[in-house]
């Protein structure tokens, strides 16, 4: 996919604004909270209907407005246009529309335009607990797939329906939700492990890329109470694994009034040179890695959904020593795929970039909400190339 | 309160009807005949008032027997379980289906409290005997799904044949149009041809 424009109104501090993207890379240079960050939310609403920040929608609509909405136009790799528009108001339910149809709920929305996003909220991945890193794999594996994407939403209602039971103490009905908790318990665990064995070998690759260094990263997946080696077993042997385990928590369940086993318990780890990336891992191994896991997720989504995807990089390159960035612009170029950068530093950015006489750059000075194109700084990355 | 603001608010109540809609139905009701208005009113009333439950198979009806549960023509053999009374008649317009229905009204679902008793089974499980198949026909979302496996469940000792309608690719549509968790679904259920 590659989106032509992005068009925000009462969105953060952007009562109105458009931007045209370059093909290549569109950087939005300014001072902090001057509203650089707020136009690539605006791409992440119209791809996943929501941020890829942790807040609440309702913190994005501007003080003293009704409404914010955000739409995006963008042709897909067959070139045809795709269009997306979203609502959000307090209170009610966002409005999505887009070419695929009007009042379409966020869920249909996710995958349609794949994007990968790095902030440095992301840290979180290689430093955080296992929701983390659960949820890095969950919104990989979404994107790339609607099954994927409907089991979670059945698993998390099933979850709440059975904790709703143990609250009550309503144990009579709890064997046949926990029936369906564990067939899709089951079904996940499975879907997890093959789709971690195919994305491995490519972080393996984007790390050697990106660092240049020879340790040898690995990433385990630790399903909740399954044995290591039964971990690849088919969907029905996962299914009695989970139903023994049920047995030795049930009465535990009972006492603590929640559900205490399932595929929401799991862990991936991520292990550099046979130790836990957590514990041993150096600064820049941990942005090394970081790097390697958005790169992989790059790639899975261009061979799944046969759509390139689009980069979100907000902020990081401040964070990134002058080689290591170079390298991250230069493979996002390399494979072909549309980035929006956000930045303090503008000029700076653009001599990180590899000039070819190809490489599409548009630079947009953002503050107070407004927004401009830097037809000078643009203009400097062409002639340069050429 | 001012009648029509009155009005209004009372028909944003209604199910798909929004503040807009509301108010341009009120003002509708403006513009016609006193006497059109009080049929109108009387015959929501009065629907109210003598419409009930059958008490055999729980669908709306204004008598004590649905047409349904009193025709002679039906098969007697068969019952097919649905969720609401709206779930019979889109059933009924297919004009396949001869045996007799159950309406639940509703599905577990625990996180609404809705369990088991709040639900018309027990209503089911006392109109078995001379029953050979029971047809599950809820909605398939996993509250649906949960309640077709609780109700297997419930009737497997009685020796009575359990099926559940199938689920798949929509008569008439295109296979590439399909959603992916239709097609997927579709594949797992395929048939010998």
């Amino acid at each position: 996919m590659v989106i032509q424009s992005v068009s925000v109104a009462h969105l953060r501090c952007h009562e109105h604004s458009r931007i045209d993207c370059a093909a290549d890379i569109t950087v939005l240079a300014g001072p902090n909270g001057s509203g650089k960050t707020s136009m690539l939310e605006a791409i992440s609403i119209c791809a996943i209907g929501t941020t890829f920040v942790p807040v609440q929608d309702s913190s994005l609509i501007m003080s003293g407005a009704s409404a914010c909405t955000a739409s995006v136009e963008a042709t897909s790799d067959v070139e045809i246009p795709y269009r997306v528009g979203v609502e959000i108001r307090e209170g009610v339910r966002k409005k999505i529309s887009s070419t695929h149809g009007s009042n379409i709920s966020a869920k249909d929305l996710i995958g349609e335009l794949p994007i990968v996003a790095l902030s440095p909220d992301h840290k979180s991945i290689t430093f955080g607990g296992p929701s983390d890193r659960r949820s890095y794999l969950d919104r990989v594996m979404a994107q790339c797939s609607r099954r994927y994407r409907d089991l979670l939403y059945e698993h998390r209602r099933v979850l709440k329906h059975r904790n709703a039971l143990l609250g009550r103490h309503q144990w009579n009905e709890l064997d046949v939700w926990s029936d369906k908790f564990i067939e899709l318990g089951a079904e996940i665990i499975e879907r997890r492990n093959q789709f971690l064995n195919e994305l491995i070998p490519a972080v393996r690759d984007e790390y050697s890329i990106v660092s240049e260094e020879k340790e040898l990263i690995d990433m385990t997946y630790q399903p909740d109470g399954v044995p290591s080696e039964r971990i690849g077993a088919d969907r029905t042997v996962l299914m009695d694994i989970l139903r023994e385990q049920w047995h030795r928590v049930a009465d535990r369940e009972r006492v603590r009034e929640t559900t205490l086993f399932g595929p929401q318990k799991d862990e991936v780890e991520i292990v550099i040179n046979g130790r836990p990336v957590r514990d041993t891992a150096s600064q820049g191994q941990h942005k090394s890695l970081l790097i390697a896991l958005k790169l992989a997720e790059c790639r899975k989504l261009l061979e799944q959904r046969n759509e390139r995807p689009v980069v979100l990089f907000d902020d990081v390159f401040s964070e990134l020593d002058f080689d290591r960035s170079a390298q991250v612009l230069n493979r996002i170029l390399h494979l072909r795929m549309q980035s929006f950068i956000t930045t303090t530093d503008g000029s700076r950015l653009l001599e990180r970039i590899d000039k070819h006489p190809n490489t599409s750059v548009s630079v947009y000075a953002v503050d107070r909400g407004q927004v401009e194109l830097n037809t000078a700084l643009g203009a400097e990355a062409r002639s340069e190339a050429a | 309160m001012d009648p029509i603001d009155k009005v209004v608010e009372l028909f944003a109540t209604l199910p798909t009807i929004g503040r807009k809609t509301a108010r341009r139905l009120a003002f509708h009701l403006l513009r016609q005949t006193q006497e059109s208005v009080e049929t109108f009113a009387e015959a929501i009333v009065h629907m109210r008032e003598s419409v009930r439950e059958c008490t055999v198979c729980q669908t709306f009806t204004d008598r004590e027997l649905c047409g349904i549960c009193s025709s002679e023509r039906r098969d007697r053999s068969a019952i097919c379980v649905v969720e609401q009374p709206t779930d019979v008649m889109a059933i009924e317009r297919a004009g396949d289906y001869r045996g007799l229905y159950h309406v639940l009204h509703g599905t577990l679902s625990p996180l609404d409290g809705i369990g088991p008793d709040d639900i018309r089974l027990m209503e089911l499980m006392s109109r078995l005997s001379g029953i050979s198949e029971i047809i599950l026909a809820l909605n398939p979302n996993v509250e649906g799904e949960v309640t077709t496996q609780y109700i297997n469940k419930m009737v497997s000792t009685l020796g009575i044949k359990v099926t559940r309608i199938a689920r798949g690719i929509p008569i008439g549509a295109d296979l590439e149009f399909a959603d992916d968790a239709t097609l997927a679904r579709a594949i797992e259920g395929r048939v010998p041809v």
